[in-house]
């Protein structure tokens, strides 16, 4: 416990800094609100009655707000997660299959959502389906390139134990290359819980709904500081979704690998 | 203190746009007819025989205009008057000081096959609506016809994709330029002016803020003479200018520009601005949009009309 | 031309490698045509210079790797086990999980698995730390889980490929000793390669020695020391004696590359 107010202590002394700082700045006529929103202006955005940061009607004229966006990318992240380890095996299982996809899972990096998207609403719809693409499309490339990486360095001397007791495709994938990618894919995972928010939020501004879609709205109406209490959001989104990683992590880690033990 | 720092924000935002010697005239679209006029003054000259050195800088889509020339990185820049009216609202004080489109050229854009015959038709059936939801617009137009049987997405600013694909699609549009490009689809479209539904506020506004203006009223009654002339020759002959635009933004075709120039024409000039000169803007339409902005709840506090805008009168 | 010091007691042979070679995709001949019987339930040493092949051997003895020529019969390769250089234990799994693995994947019953790996950490005297993951012990404690993991199938023959270069010499010895009386406890055949010379004194009761990479055989000999073999042998005059052998042979060995 003290440990943990240890840890926490830092952060929360730094955006106290930051936010006082900003206010200040504000406060004191030196930067213009419309430029730099103050703390106060957010927090009035964010508490604001009836606002539909939280959870108010958007696009889709159902569930919006940061609901919607963590809903999303918590989905899209969940399709990247499987889809990704999914590939990982696909592309380790052997070289022709590696050397035939690895570039095109490249793709999944390189896309620039923004130029696909309005494809991307003509497969999908308009909506949750468009946004939960773009969250899985963002993040997915990363859990490929690195459960890959922890899948073909498997250690030699135990692929060959496997092979001595015949153990099979199965147990082969499941007892011994997967657990052993384990700590690799908890890397790539860490890194995709961020960017399936970030692709979330584009595919809001396509798709509708949303962080994405109030971020939008507040745009016109020049509520600045509307938009950077959505992106306070986004990023307090993408604080949890790291933060459940790195619980999973410590879970299924703690016991035997170096990254997780003190 | 504050210029300085404000100053270094929007750069820092920008990356850089640098402020030279020269004045620089911000748009907040890439070079298209709708900003026609304000390269013909480059392109004659015009600017230059009235002293002045004017840069023309394109935007694109989000270029923050109003927040740009409020922080005083760029002396001039082209917005509409609802954000006028909101900036001003908001404490922001920025002036009106031409206004090229005295009809909102935004519009509404359907399929031909839909039968519709008037804008409020489009919200009668069940289909989809992109526009960007936040636009004053926006706003106006769910107040006075209600969303209820349309799915309201997000804008494709201009990509016609979806409009191709789905027969009930509906997409907010400059008149001058999105119609254009669906007639070559080979969909038919029909398009409705936001103008007709009652919300008409200027469009293509050339502005500065208060500040500057006392400071430099000469040069900016310089700059609103060049405009003037250079958007009457424009309209007039647009070619010469239309060939220079189109070296800045090459992914628009040469038919497409003239198209474009002529379907602004009548948006442009009105019966006003035979008496009072292309560009003129008055109290009582200032004072309208005012009060429809309040209406909608887009704004708290009530600017006055008067400040909003400097009547700069053809001589 | 073998120089044999001491004559090979004939015995109904177990393992025979007939011709056998070897050479890499890389075109380095590792072994070259070499030919061996083994008897069943004997400690067989095999030392000789670090690269010289003996590890090949051990591995295409295994089946992991295939003789570019020649044969190998007489071995069941359902009933081996290998032991690696450094212990290579799943370390996502505790010492039992560990233990259990070689019955998993041969489908014995969970209840048998847990009941055989018990017994098999109990013979390396690691009763207490069956709980525990292989973070959280040993180097030395690591490698009798390894050897537990070897032991559980209850191995025809049992295949060790340096297995214990890598502790400090205390522990070696120790575990030198425990692998010994575990031998004698089972009679299962142990094919040892090691590169020291005292560890195959103490062990085995045959030792065969390679010269340098093609591995030919430098020496076979019986190893006459008393099968119950203690720390304080390692002092006696007949250790150093069959050590002596031993290193002549060796010497020659690299001496003729």
């Amino acid at each position: 416990m003290r440990r943990l107010l240890f840890n926490l202590l830092p952060p929360l002394l730094m955006a106290s800094i930051v936010c006082l700082a900003a206010e200040l700045v504000v406060r004191r006529g030196w930067i213009a609100d419309y430029l730099l929103p103050p703390p106060s202006q957010i927090w009035k955005a964010l508490t604001e009655a009836g606002t539909d940061l939280w959870r108010g009607s958007a696009f889709d004229n159902k569930i919006g707000g940061l609901a919607a966006t963590a809903r999303n990318a918590f989905e899209g992240f969940l399709a990247s997660a499987i889809g990704g380890v999914a590939i990982a095996l696909l592309l380790a299982s052997n070289r022709w299959v590696k050397q035939a996809f690895y570039p095109y899972a490249v793709f999944f990096q390189t896309v620039p959502i923004i130029a696909i998207a309005p494809m991307l609403v003509i497969w999908c719809g308009f909506g949750s389906p468009t946004v939960r693409a773009a969250a899985c499309i963002a993040s997915i490339f990363p859990v490929i390139a690195n459960t890959y990486a922890g899948l073909i360095a498997t250690d030699p001397a135990l692929r060959d134990l496997f092979r001595l007791y015949k153990a099979g495709w199965f147990s082969t994938t499941f007892k011994l290359r997967l657990p052993s990618a384990l700590p690799n894919l908890f890397t790539g995972l860490r890194i995709a819980a961020g960017l399936a928010v970030i692709g979330a939020i584009v595919g809001e501004f396509v798709g509708g709904g949303g962080l994405g879609a109030v971020i939008e709205t507040a745009k016109p109406q020049l509520r600045n500081d509307k938009i950077f209490a959505a992106v306070v959001l986004a990023s307090l989104l993408g604080l949890v979704m790291v933060s459940l990683v790195n619980v999973l992590s410590w879970f299924a880690l703690r016991r035997w690998h170096a990254s997780e033990r003190k | 203190m504050s210029k300085i720092l404000s100053g270094l924000v929007v750069s820092l935002l920008l990356a850089g746009s640098a402020v030279a010697d020269s004045i620089t005239l911000q748009l907040n679209w890439k070079p298209e007819p709708q900003f026609g006029g304000f390269y013909t003054g480059q392109v004659d000259g015009i600017y230059q025989k009235n002293g002045l050195d004017v840069r023309v800088e394109p935007g694109g889509a989000g270029t923050p205009t109003v927040q740009m020339v409020a922080a005083g990185n760029v002396h001039y820049a082209v917005v509409s008057a609802d954000e006028v009216v909101i900036a001003r609202s908001r404490g922001i004080d920025v002036v009106a000081l031409f206004a090229v489109y005295q009809t909102n050229p935004q519009g509404i854009m359907t399929r031909a096959a839909r039968g519709f015959t008037d804008i409020g038709d489009i919200f009668k059936q069940p289909g989809i609506l992109a526009m960007q939801k936040g636009l004053p617009y926006a706003l106006f137009l769910e107040k006075k016809y209600g969303f209820g049987k349309l799915q309201i997405v997000p804008s494709p600013f201009g990509d016609l994709t979806a409009y191709r694909t789905r027969d009930n699609y509906a997409m907010q549009c400059f008149v001058t330029s999105e119609p254009l490009a669906a007639q070559k689809t080979g969909v038919e479209p029909k398009t409705f002016l936001i103008a007709d539904s009652g919300y008409n506020p200027y469009t293509t506004v050339l502005v500065t803020t208060g500040d500057y203006l006392k400071s430099h009223q000469d040069e900016a009654g310089k700059i609103v003479t060049s405009v003037r002339d250079a958007w009457t020759k424009y309209l007039a002959d647009p070619k010469p200018t239309n060939e220079f635009m189109q070296k800045l933004n090459p992914t628009m075709d040469t038919q497409t520009f003239a198209d474009s120039a002529e379907a602004q024409k009548p948006l442009i000039e009105t019966e006003e601005t035979k008496t009072n000169g292309i560009g003129s803007m008055t109290m009582k339409r200032w004072a309208d949009l005012i009060d429809q902005l309040a209406d909608l709840k887009v704004i708290e506090k009530k600017p006055e009309a008067k400040d909003c805008f400097v009547e700069m009168k053809k001589e | 031309m073998i120089p044999s010091a001491t004559t090979i007691p004939v015995q109904q042979a177990a393992i025979r490698v007939r011709d056998v070679s070897r050479r890499f995709e890389n075109g380095v001949l590792a072994v070259r045509s070499l030919s061996l019987d083994i008897d069943a339930g004997v400690f067989l040493a095999l030392i000789g210079p670090s690269g010289c092949g003996k590890s090949t051997l051990l591995r295409m003895l295994a089946g992991l790797d295939v003789p570019t020529a020649g044969t190998i019969e007489g071995i069941n390769r359902e009933q081996i086990s290998y032991v690696f250089q450094d212990a290579h234990l799943l370390p996502w799994r505790n010492a039992l999980g560990n233990v259990t693995l070689p019955l998993e994947l041969a489908g014995v019953t969970r209840s048998q698995q847990k009941e055989r790996a018990t017994q098999a950490l109990e013979r390396v005297g690691l009763a207490d730390a069956i709980r525990r993951y292989p973070a959280e012990l040993s180097g030395g404690m690591r490698m009798r889980v390894s050897l537990a993991r070897a032991l559980v199938t209850d191995p025809q023959v049992l295949l060790l490929d340096e297995p214990f270069a890598a502790l400090d010499e205390i522990n070696r010895q120790r575990l030198d000793e425990m692998l010994r009386s575990l031998w004698l406890a089972t009679k299962v055949t142990v094919i040892f390669v090691t590169h020291s010379i005292a560890e195959a004194t103490f062990l085995a009761d045959r030792a065969i020695v390679f010269s340098s990479r093609p591995a030919r055989i430098m020496l076979d000999s019986v190893i006459d020391l008393p099968p119950e073999r203690t720390m304080r042998l390692r002092a006696s005059p007949e250790f150093a004696q069959v050590q002596g052998r031993l290193f002549e042979a060796l010497q020659r060995g690299e001496a003729t590359s």
